[in-house]
């Protein structure tokens, strides 16, 4: 009986840390025997391609929902920063390689904004701030743009978001979109930089409590800002790519792609109340999501149909959490607790 | 007497890896006030949440006036005529006194609340506990501690209670306040009301309690007793089980050095003109009622909190802490009283807690971390501060109160210290790792580390400091020698605004 237990919970233990992937891979055996076009290289190259985007952003989501926070402003950020690069390279002639540092720059001002109206002007939540910045950032943007997209990008901005890895050497790098090797990358470095440098590990503290982190010596505001500025930095870096697959800054590109990103992270096992997750499970999120969206598709499931799975799927993902870390009897033992008190 | 009002037979209430209770018996009898006494950690909690239907113990049987006792949930309680007041308030302050007194259970007409009636109903409870000139309106947190526990009583008048637990409810009470609610026990027993008083103060248990009960380590110390047969010593004896020499260890002849910390006119909001100072090898202790303005002083010299005036000395160099980096990178450190909300992140386990402070140290060539030397460190010190389960990747939250405790110091260990504030360091802690946290304090001082200790235990500040500053209502009210020419008396008088 006993031995049953502990097997038991290490089953529950592996399922927590494993979880996502094994739905993934639940998923992708589902949708190879059901269609007969998802496991080809050409689809799965797509899937890489249209992954890549939302995978930046879901990082700089995740750095984030890490210290308790939410970046609500990630998809506008990202236009936002476009656009400037846009105006810079297609209308002022700037060279390709400064437009790119100007757009990551725009990306990580954006989000200096969001971190100091946090910890500077004290406002009470992120939801609250980035809401706001939201609407200012997409404001902004259809402003500058008259609303009508900026196209015609120099060869080396595009190149992150449209070009292969080889070309016409026959192999499967032929195939593979560079933007999603970039996010790789990117993604390698951002766990090191989570797991093996102080700032990381004070992320994960200042999400895990607040307050012992600030009697620790840790400065908390530093730290709460930073992860604003890494969303934007992130989402520029999203936008790059963007910019590349569509060959255009459009200024209402950041609809809707908050939502994808919070959903990526969440199901990918970091706890919303910060302190708790990792890269590879916002990785796996990121690639579920997209899978998801493209065997729906295959499946020939209306876009409308989509938004109801998704729903389902973020709900699913965190009440899984919840019943993996004993959350339903905490909740259950609080009330009774609860009710203890206000009987007393 | 009768039937005993509530009797418990042979309670066995078992947590995971833990045996809180182990067949415990209890009886009240109608119309008398027993005393629940022992030690933190002895088993006075778990045995109230039994009582009341929270816990589900494993063994034993419960009897109400004589019939099994039925009890699955609070509302069962509260039909049987049980009403517990915690040591906590439990309150919500914002909320109204009458909005308090019926929250969960509102007298409804016809679906909605009825006002009129509670109002009415609130204040006729409110004048038997001498609230009679109080507004039933006024929110909550206008109310003095001491006003808020009345209104408790109130509540648990209003609702015909024949047995009301009183968990430790004169804490944070002053003087006066506790001899009022102590005559409102003994009026409320003389009409009937047996009454379940769980106290650390003797004095007052002596007063007014009939019987005694007293646990030790989740079992029976002894039979239940009539009070006036026994001496308060015999009462020690019972919950300790050990004399107070074994529960505060010697410490190894330490050389008292040179002054290390001063502090000058140290003011701030809640306290005003504070001025100490502690040498090395030195236990500075600090005592004083709850709202003294203790914890407030020592997060200020933290940094933690702002302080309006005054001037800090380390080592004859003056020093500013704006924040607690600051005093950390000049070795002063606080292990704060809160060890779950302040001291640990408790979803993270030992390595990240013990080594949260010291990142820098663990840095290679490269600049990145050497996670692999975090966990190598933490389980020698683990080792050293005999922390069990010694399981570095273990949450912090799945330790004990004791070994947490350890995690905390082991955090600042790391960060080679000179200067250690412990605010409460044995809050919550049962009596053998109370033991060990004594000793790995000595061994500090040893190392030549001074110590300033918060306690609101006189035994803990009595047993271990070498000087007691005292504190009353943010004021200094006194250095004294503990060298025997002091005692709880004196320190007592002070404490609660008095002069030698």
């Amino acid at each position: 009986m006993k031995k049953e237990k502990t097997v038991g919970l290490q089953v529950r233990e592996i399922m927590g840390k494993a979880g996502p992937i094994i739905a993934l891979i639940l998923l992708c055996i589902f949708l190879t025997l059901k269609t007969d076009k998802f496991l080809t290289v050409n689809n799965i190259m797509n899937i890489a391609r249209q992954t890549s985007m939302s995978g930046f952003l879901a990082l700089g989501m995740m750095a984030c929902i890490l210290t308790a926070g939410i970046d609500l402003s990630v998809g506008f950020t990202m236009t936002l920063s476009t656009i400037v690069m846009a105006k810079c390279a297609v209308e002022m002639g700037l060279p390709p390689f400064l437009c790119i540092i100007i757009c990551v720059l725009t990306g990580a001002v954006l989000g200096l904004v969001n971190g100091l109206l946090l910890t500077k002007c004290k406002l009470p939540h992120p939801f609250i701030s980035t809401m706001g910045t939201q609407n200012i950032y997409k404001g902004i943007g259809l402003v500058i743009t008259g609303a009508t997209p900026i196209a015609g990008m120099p060869l080396m901005i595009s190149w992150a978001g449209s070009a292969t890895v080889t070309k016409s050497t026959g192999s499967i790098l032929d195939k593979m979109p560079v933007g999603f090797i970039l996010m790789l990358v990117v993604y390698v470095l951002f766990s090191i930089f989570l797991t093996y440098t102080r700032l990381g590990r004070h992320i994960y503290a200042v999400g895990g409590n607040m307050t012992t982190a600030g009697l620790s010596g840790i400065n908390v505001d530093f730290v709460r800002t930073s992860v604003y500025v890494i969303s934007g930095i992130m989402a520029s870096l999203g936008g790059i790519i963007a910019v590349g697959r569509s060959d255009s800054a459009y200024p209402l590109s950041g609809l809707l792609l908050d939502n994808d990103a919070i959903a990526a992270v969440i199901i990918g096992g970091t706890s919303f109340f910060g302190g708790k997750g990792n890269v590879l499970g916002t990785f796996s999120g990121v690639i579920l999501i997209s899978v998801l969206r493209n065997g729906l598709n295959l499946l020939k499931v209306s876009s409308d149909m989509q938004t109801i799975f998704l729903g389902v799927i973020i709900i699913i993902a965190v009440f899984i959490d919840v019943v993996r870390n004993g959350g339903f009897k905490r909740v259950k033992r609080m009330k009774k607790e609860g009710e203890a008190k206000a009987i007393a | 007497m009768g039937v005993p009002l509530l009797e418990m037979r042979n309670i066995t209430k078992m947590f995971p890896g833990v045996v809180a209770l182990s067949e415990v018996n209890l009886t009240v009898d109608q119309g008398e006030i027993h005393l629940l006494l022992g030690e933190n950690g002895a088993g006075k909690s778990t045995m109230i949440k039994t009582i009341i239907g929270i816990n589900k113990p494993e063994g034993g049987e419960m009897f109400w006036l004589g019939q099994p006792m039925k009890i699955n949930s609070l509302d069962d309680a509260y039909e049987l005529g049980i009403s517990v007041i915690y040591q906590e308030l439990s309150n919500i302050p914002c909320l109204s006194i009458v909005e308090n007194m019926y929250l969960g259970f509102e007298k409804r007409k016809s679906g909605f609340i009825d006002w009129k009636e509670q109002r009415a109903c609130a204040k006729k409870a409110l004048e038997r506990v001498g609230l009679s000139d109080i507004d039933v309106d006024m929110p909550m947190e206008k109310l003095g501690m001491g006003q808020r526990q009345l209104v408790e009583i109130a509540r648990a008048i209003d609702r015909n209670a024949k047995l009301i637990i009183m968990d430790e409810p004169t804490s944070s009470l002053s003087r006066k306040e506790i001899d009022f609610l102590m005559d409102l026990m003994l009026e409320l027993n003389s009409e009937g009301v047996s009454i379940l008083f769980i106290t650390h103060k003797l004095d007052e248990a002596k007063r007014v309690g009939d019987r005694v009960t007293v646990l030790r380590n989740g079992q029976n110390s002894g039979e239940t007793l009539q009070v006036k047969d026994v001496t308060e010593d015999d009462i020690i004896q019972m919950m300790v089980g050990r004399t107070l020499e074994e529960k505060y260890p010697k410490r190894k002849d330490v050389k008292i050095g040179k002054e290390v910390l001063r502090c000058e006119g140290l003011c701030a909001d809640k306290f005003d003109e504070v001025s100490f100072s502690v040498r090395s090898g030195e236990m500075l202790g600090v005592f004083g009622l709850v709202g003294a303005g203790r914890t407030e002083v020592m997060r200020a010299l933290f940094g933690a909190d702002a302080l309006a005036d005054g001037k800090i000395y380390l080592e004859e160099k003056e020093v500013i802490m704006k924040h607690p980096r600051d005093a950390i990178k000049q070795g002063v450190v606080l292990i704060t009283e809160n060890r779950k909300e302040e001291g640990l992140i408790l979803i993270h386990d030992v390595v990240e807690n013990g080594t949260l402070v010291t990142l820098e140290k663990f840095k290679r060539k490269g600049g990145l971390l050497d996670n692999k030397k975090r966990r190598e460190m933490v389980q020698k010190h683990g080792e050293a501060l005999n922390l069990r389960p010694l399981q570095p990747d273990k949450q912090s939250l799945n330790f004990s109160g004791g070994n947490q405790q350890k995690i905390v110091i082991m955090k600042w260990l790391l960060s080679g210290a000179k200067v250690f504030i412990f605010d409460e360091p044995t809050k919550g802690v049962d009596v053998g790792a109370k033991v060990e946290i004594y000793n790995i304090m000595n061994q500090l001082l040893e190392d030549g580390a001074a110590i300033i200790m918060v306690s609101s235990e006189m035994d803990e500040i009595l047993g271990m400091s070498d000087r007691v500053m005292v504190m009353y209502e943010g004021k200094e009210m006194g250095i004294v020698e503990n060298d025997g020419s002091v005692g709880q008396e004196e320190i007592l008088t002070l404490a609660t605004g008095g002069t030698l």
